[in-house]
């Protein structure tokens, strides 16, 4: 009876020691590193100091989003879920990366715009450079009196007769 | 004859150059659209040009005491002078007028002065750690998506709105208050009556 007990008791141990091994590997699994942060971090921006991003930045803030991020990739969030998450949280300037919509569309098609219309008007200013270079065709009236023109003239007059 | 046949050689001449006039209009007019963004996107902004001009709404749920969850909008504080104020954990100089704001709270609450904290670019835990620290009990709430920040032309923290019975901003402070300086504007925008 007491050998039963005994043995019981070891299994029981043994269960609680792998239920506790495999709760540990589960928990380290869920606790992003240091680069899955950096990863995430490196996609917005710092909130106030001037082009740096949030994995480069030295400040209390930056911090501070950084360990929110931890705390998001933490509770199963995507990347994506998280920029969601500080855009809409902190406005869509934070993110490294402009949005291609709403007011956010116009940071993309003005560069675009501007290059445009910057090509159009170097292609007008060569145009009508070139145009005024280029001499005007004379107009000559003055009888062809090339010798060997005249001489071609008259072999083939006398080739016809 | 000869004159019609000049006028059409002038009409087929004139043709192609009206279309590039046209193209070099289109191209100058994108460039001044261009410029003329740039420019209102550089214009100076400051929230001390809101000063004598009505103030722009806002809504905040606090998170904090006995207002966590509340709603709070400008809209519904009208006939109450407001003290709205936006700081930040991180913010040093925030942490020199925290003190000030509380003790304002306490004193003039029941004199119909509302005081309102605008948590600005802040993780909620590092929000209310600060609050907790400085034992601040008057509603504060994150300011989420900046749009409290933008609306008032702010260009950091801290910065204290003083906004009167009629919803019009009187002052505007940049940087941290001191009590005496706290207090005197409050009692102006009192003494200043109206409901």
């Amino acid at each position: 009876m007491i050998e039963r007990l005994k043995s019981k008791g070891w299994l029981l141990l043994l269960g609680a020691l792998a239920a506790s091994v495999v709760l540990a590997t589960t928990a380290r699994a869920q606790q992003p590193t240091a680069d899955q942060i950096n990863a995430v971090a490196s996609k917005l921006s710092c909130p106030t100091c001037t082009g740096i991003n949030v994995a480069d930045c030295p400040t209390e803030t930056c911090a501070q989003w950084r360990d929110k991020i931890g705390e998001l990739l933490g509770q199963g969030y995507t990347e994506p879920q998280i920029l969601d998450y500080f855009a809409s949280r902190y406005g869509e300037h934070v993110l490294q990366v402009p949005p291609k919509h709403g007011f956010f569309l116009w940071v993309w098609l003005l560069p675009a715009l501007a290059i445009l219309a910057g090509l159009a008007i170097l292609v007008f200013v060569i145009r009508s450079w070139s145009r005024r270079a280029a001499p005007a065709p004379v107009e000559t009236t003055a009888p062809v009196e090339d010798e060997y023109w005249q001489r071609v003239q008259r072999d083939m007059e006398q080739a016809q007769k | 004859m000869t004159v019609d046949s000049d006028s059409w050689k002038a009409l087929e001449q004139s043709a192609p150059r009206r279309r590039r006039n046209l193209y070099l209009g289109l191209a100058l007019l994108v460039l001044a659209v261009l410029f003329g963004v740039m420019a209102y996107g550089l214009r100076p902004k400051t929230s001390t040009l809101l000063q004598g001009n009505p103030a722009p709404n806002f809504e905040l749920t606090a998170f904090n005491g006995e207002f966590k969850d509340q709603h709070f909008a400008l809209a519904d504080m009208k006939g109450e002078v407001v003290v709205l104020n936006m700081w930040a954990s991180w913010c040093v100089e925030c942490e020199k007028e925290a003190a000030a704001l509380e003790q304002g709270w306490r004193d003039y609450r029941e004199r119909g002065v509302m005081f309102v904290g605008v948590d600005y670019l802040d993780t909620d835990t590092a929000g209310l750690a600060y609050l907790q620290r400085f034992g601040i009990t008057y509603p504060n709430g994150p300011d989420i998506g900046s749009r409290i920040f933008q609306a008032y032309q702010s260009t950091g923290v801290p910065e204290t709105f003083f906004i009167d019975r009629q919803g019009v901003i009187q002052y505007v402070q940049i940087g941290p208050l001191t009590q005496p300086q706290l207090y005197g504007l409050v009692d102006g925008l009192l003494a200043k009556g109206g409901a």
